[in-house]
């Protein structure tokens, strides 16, 4: 074979393809290598190859590995495909995939090593290993959560039995609160990792009470909330519709709800009803108020109050802003 | 059915530690209906040792996730004052690997009452 036909193979190969002789000296480096290592096939030729591409902390299990072979014939690393790490001219490390194979020139014991750059390949199985374990973290949660679900909608159900007069109302009161912790499982679904919007939750909980979309009004900075807390948030304004369609502004066209936040360290939430329909004027002991008394305080460690003023019912709550940090 | 009424054990003051409201606030009924007198339910860490503190606690549910944080420093602050206590969570696949809680019984929700019952009756 012509030398030029040589050079032409060795030029056109996809790998790096690196020849040294029995005394560790480069005699051959191709276009693959010299890009690979950034260095010029002319000033490579005669160098010792483990100075220039083996990484410093690797040059001593080279020089024993080549010392082993030339005594002793064996070669552990020859003739298969190890991953191992190579050094760029500027000192940078990367992953390389390595065969090294021996052969005889004129007498001389020679080595070919075929390097492929492994950098990408490990960055891509480095983005595959997060995007499973992220997947099972995912899935553990939603398992979780669905369970959670299951667990809430059963004392929902044993919470509307154990009232003392079971009837029609009570099971209207269970389905809307199942749906509205269906509603909520859309909003998960669509999810940005920022969590929740409060504002999208407001609307979407209020939506199957409204008799009109003008009935409401949602006015507060953009505000996101993890799960935990977007669950909570979503019981209580089921709790507050519900009140509002039953007695409230929601009973008549004409009634309006206004729901505004600030932030200010803890988030002010202010449900406002007007209505000119009179109302009523106190709390009877039921479910509801149960949950609008306890929910935010227990969940969400902060305080909640309401009165009914004579434009209509008013609902306030401040919660501490660690409730609307992710968690994650 | 879950006991009959001679049965029941009114000495067990327990206390439940569970950030779910509607999930504590019906451990609390149920057990309290057989008998039991409930601290609690409380929702985190902070609350919990305020009530090993100031009340009598003769045994405790733990939740174990508690949001943001866990209940092991309720745990430990039990097992200093040697009031037993069983750990519940909804997390399929958690197992307590902490050699100072692998004796202690751990319930997966959603638990039945009885379940939940015979396990803090054990303690009496």
């Amino acid at each position: 074979m012509s030398s030029l036909h040589l050079q032409s193979i060795l030029d056109s190969a996809l790998d790096a393809l690196v020849t040294i002789d029995s005394s560790g000296s480069i005699v051959e480096f191709n276009a693959v290598a010299e890009r690979m290592f950034n260095y010029q096939r002319t000033d490579v030729i005669g160098q010792q190859m483990v100075d220039l591409i083996v990484p410093p902390e690797l040059r001593a299990d080279h020089a024993a590995g080549m010392k082993k072979y030339q005594q002793t014939g064996e070669g552990p690393v020859l003739n298969q495909r190890i991953r191992i790490t190579a050094q760029r001219s500027n000192g940078d490390v990367f992953p390389i995939e390595l065969a090294i194979v021996p052969f005889q020139n004129e007498g001389d014991e020679m080595f070919t090593a075929t390097i492929r750059d492994m950098t990408e390949t490990v960055e891509r199985e480095h983005r595959l290993e997060a995007s499973i374990k992220r997947e099972i973290l995912l899935r553990r949660e939603l398992d979780h959560r669905v369970k959670n679900n299951l667990g809430q909608i059963l004392v929902m159900c044993r919470q509307a039995m154990s009232r003392s007069t079971v009837d029609l109302q009570n099971f209207e009161d269970l389905s809307n609160r199942v749906i509205a912790m269906a509603t909520i499982h859309d909003l998960f679904g669509s999810m940005s990792p920022k969590g929740i919007a409060l504002s999208e939750l407001v609307l979407r909980g209020c939506a199957p009470y409204l008799l009109s979309p003008e009935q409401l009004e949602v006015a507060g900075p953009t505000l996101y909330m993890p799960a935990k807390t977007a669950m909570t948030f979503s019981v209580v304004i089921n709790e507050l519709a519900t009140n509002a369609a039953k007695h409230g502004a929601l009973r008549e066209e004409g009634g309006r709800i206004q729901v505004d936040w600030e932030v200010d360290g803890d988030i002010l939430f202010t449900w406002s009803e007007h209505t000119s329909d009179p109302i009523e004027t106190e709390v009877k002991p039921s479910f509801g108020f149960q949950l609008l008394d306890s929910m935010i305080p227990y969940e969400l460690g902060g305080s909640i109050e309401y009165v009914f003023e004579p434009a209509g019912f008013r609902f306030k709550a401040v919660v501490p802003g660690i409730a609307f940090e992710s968690t994650s | 059915m879950i006991a009959s009424s001679n049965e029941i054990v009114e000495a067990t003051r327990t206390l439940i530690v569970e950030d779910s409201y509607l999930l504590g606030l019906q451990m609390k009924m149920d057990l309290e209906s057989l008998g039991m007198v409930i601290h609690g339910p409380v929702p985190n860490v902070q609350r919990a040792m305020d009530v090993i503190e100031k009340e009598e606690v003769d045994a405790a549910i733990l939740d174990i996730n508690l949001g943001n944080e866990t209940s092991f420093p309720i745990a430990l602050a039990l097992m200093k004052r040697n009031i037993p206590f069983i750990f519940i969570t909804g997390y399929d696949d958690l197992i307590l690997d902490n050699n100072d809680f692998r004796d202690h019984e751990l319930l997966r929700k959603p638990i039945r009452v009885e379940t939940l019952y015979n396990a803090v009756r054990k303690f009496n």
